[in-house]
């Protein structure tokens, strides 16, 4: 789906601007310079509000990026469950370092809580979510999503 | 209504904030975030935070509203451990190159430093203070989110010292309405910058370097260059200028604002080893007789109007990016700036027989703006780029500071006459409402062929954001508006488009209260220093023994001798410029 086939689908009003930056997130993987230039258009606001909007949530990439991407959970509520061996467990499986960008295909990064506190530690694993990860079961599940 | 601050009791209005009951009564609040030009305050930098009888925590007193039976105390221990501690983390996230700074000595984050101690760095551990491997992490690490920009011609940024308080954002989207800035990302990586990191694309009036308390945001450097110049045998550096910079200079040097500096300014310059000092007020009252030329000849043509003022370059930029439906309004005239310097490198040059490669055409300015335009390709009226170095009032002040030129000690100096006498409707250019005030004196004699009894026009005068008048010239009533601040000419635009208003000729500014307000001058800025600005103009103008442009004897000179008659083709293809459509839809 085009971007504006997109737009089509929301009327322009700020509250619908995170719902369309969302939904091409998803087709278009990232939000680029173009990408934000029509949204902005579309909802008669300045380049830089979409931009800081846009960049301020974890879950919209502002630049493009063909590496994998594994997120921990970083809230409290998981980082008690364990998150932190979890993510020693990755770090070794895939010989990647947190918040590191040297490994060509994966990254590995702690991501801001979800709202599935009862259900840690969280791993998302390209978009795919997985509750209650422990570090004995993280590498088969990696095995079958990467 | 009636508030207590330390015990004793005040008069308030109700909707104040605390702050502005303690600003009113002289009781002194540490403050980062807030700006007289940007109320109402948001409470980021959280250094204002006071006592109350009405909360159990500590308030922020900006944005506090008072209510009965308050009672604040400014500076108890809670307070002042809470304002330090706060302090500490600003600091610590700071960049602290404060010996190599632009800013230095007048930062307001060093101010408060100052004031409240702050000399150790408890946050950010050195090297021999780390006691194990993992304290490694709590070192300084704060490069990845830094945004530098030298890319374009008028300011720099460098994010190292940039304490987000927000004022650039806030200034640019409430009072300029471009919005080029935001605050990116989250949490530590928080950082302001431009959308994508592009390199800034705004109108440069440089409000954001204006407001900025720290060197975050500031002017382009161009000293290096100046100085340069100046060493080199060679050349010839000629400088002009600017009329606000007059008013503004001393402040930099501890004067009130709006001290008259002619002189001080000239000797100085002298000093620093200019060759001549020229006036751009001259390049003023030129822009005025070929102004009001145009607008005579306009009136003659019936239209187009309303004819908009084009000397405001940030303006200029506005209306070709936002604007472009609006390019045949804007006066085809120069700014003064550009129109005395190619005069400088062909009437002078011929004149006194000077080869005008050697001449560096340096112009002081209020303006970061000013630098953009400089470097515009078609702006250029001689073979060579007319103007070829801009600085602006700060780095005029931090040039002399380094070179220890202090201005007060020196014996006042004229400008060199060739092109250096000006009249009191040039000096008016400084404020917001002058070009249309200087306009008037010409156009009303001009047309009417009769001398102005009274060359006042009052009505143009003050300091709303918009004014307008109705003026009756021959028979003809002359309606014109005067506008400063984007905002206004944006609604004023919007207006004009829809039919609403229709005007003859209108000024606008992009600056608060025009130049006197603007980005290039001396910090710190608010309503009140700009005031104080404004009435040394006007006072100058009255003193003036010419006050109306066209009785200027060098200007009567150069049309005789040089340029024949405003609107002549010499005076076209040097005085008058194009536009180009910027828009990007």
């Amino acid at each position: 789906m085009s971007l504006q086939k997109i737009l089509l689908n929301f009327e322009p009003r700020p509250e619908n601007l995170l719902a369309v930056l969302k939904k091409t997130q998803k087709e278009n993987k990232y939000i680029g310079k173009k990408e934000c230039e029509v949204i902005a258009d579309y909802f008669s606001l300045p380049l830089a509000r979409v931009y800081s909007f846009a960049s301020f949530f974890d879950g919209i990439r502002t630049k493009k990026d063909d590496k994998k991407i594994i997120k921990i959970c970083s809230g409290g509520p998981c980082l008690s469950e364990n998150s932190k061996k979890v993510a020693r467990q990755i770090e070794m499986f895939l010989g990647v370092e947190v918040g590191n960008d040297i490994h060509s295909k994966y990254r590995l990064e702690y991501m801001s809580c979800l709202g599935l506190c009862d259900r840690g530690p969280i791993v998302e694993i390209e978009g795919n979510i997985f509750e209650r990860v422990k570090p004995e079961t993280v590498d088969d599940i990696l095995k079958n999503y990467l | 209504m009636r508030i207590k601050i330390n015990n004793k009791s005040y008069d308030a209005n109700p909707g104040d904030t605390i702050l502005s009951v303690c600003k009113r009564n002289g009781i002194r609040l540490p403050t980062l975030c807030a700006h007289p030009d940007l109320l109402p305050s948001e409470g980021v930098c959280r250094m204002c935070l006071v006592e109350t009888n009405q909360s159990n925590g500590l308030v922020s007193s900006c944005t506090q509203k008072i209510s009965d039976g308050l009672e604040v105390k400014t500076e108890t221990e809670n307070v002042n451990r809470a304002r330090k501690i706060n302090l500490e983390l600003l600091w610590a996230d700071h960049a602290g190159k404060c010996a190599s700074c632009k800013r230095n000595g007048r930062c307001e984050l060093q101010d408060l430093a100052k004031k409240y101690d702050i000399d150790e760095f408890k946050f950010v551990p050195r090297k021999n203070e780390l006691k194990s491997g993992d304290e490694l992490d709590l070192l300084k690490n704060n490069w990845k989110h830094t945004v530098f920009e030298e890319k374009n011609s008028c300011i720099s940024r460098d994010s190292q010292y940039c304490i987000e308080c927000r004022r650039c954002i806030r200034i640019c989207r409430d009072m300029q309405t471009v919005e080029a800035y935001g605050m990116n990302y989250r949490s530590s990586e928080t950082n302001v910058g431009t959308p994508f990191e592009i390199p800034l694309d705004c109108i440069f009036c440089g409000q954001c370097s204006a407001v900025c308390p720290t060197a975050a945001i500031t002017e382009k450097d161009d000293v290096t260059d100046f100085e340069k110049a100046l060493a080199d045998p060679k050349k010839m550096v000629i400088v002009q200028t600017a009329p606000s910079v007059r008013f503004t200079l001393g402040e930099e040097f501890g004067e009130a604002p709006g001290t008259f500096w002619e002189g001080k300014l000239v000797a100085a310059l002298k000093k620093l080893g200019c060759d001549k000092v020229f006036d751009t007020v001259l390049g003023a009252d030129l822009t005025i007789l070929e102004e009001a030329h145009e607008l005579i000849q306009r009136v003659k043509n019936k239209g187009p109007f309303p004819m908009f003022t084009s000397c405001c370059p940030s303006w200029i930029l506005y209306a070709e990016k936002y604007w472009p439906e609006f390019i045949p309004n804007l006066s085809s005239c120069k700014s003064p700036q550009q129109m005395l310097a190619p005069l400088v490198k062909t009437y002078y040059a011929e004149r006194e027989k000077i080869n005008p490669d050697q001449i560096v055409s340096v112009s002081i300015m209020p303006c970061t703006s000013k630098k953009y335009e400089a470097q515009r390709k078609e702006i250029n009226g001689s073979e060579y780029q007319d103007v070829d170095i801009v600085l602006t009032v700060r780095e005029l002040a931090r040039l002399l500071r380094k070179k220890k030129i202090d201005p007060r000690a020196l014996k006042e100096k004229k400008f060199d006459p060739a092109l250096g006498i000006s009249t009191g409707a040039g000096i008016l250019f400084a404020q917001s409402g002058g070009v249309m005030e200087a306009a008037l004196r010409t156009a009303v004699e001009k047309i009417t062929g009769e001398r102005l009894g009274k060359v006042e026009f009052e009505m143009v005068r003050g300091e709303s954001g918009a004014r307008c008048a109705e003026i009756e010239v021959g028979g003809l009533k002359l309606r014109v508006a005067v506008v400063h601040e984007i905002r206004n000419a944006k609604n004023l635009l919007e207006e004009i488009k829809n039919g609403k208003s229709d005007y003859h000729f209108v000024e606008v500014m992009a600056c608060p209260n025009g130049c006197i307000g603007g980005g290039g001058q001396p910090v710190p800025t608010g309503p009140a220093v700009r005031k104080a600005r404004i009435a040394g103009v006007m006072a100058r103008d009255k003193k003036m023994p010419l006050r109306k442009s066209h009785e200027n004897p060098v200007l009567k000179k150069i049309y005789r001798e040089f340029l024949g008659h405003p609107g002549s083709e010499k005076a076209e293809e040097l005085l008058h410029t194009k536009y180009i459509n910027r828009s990007k839809k």
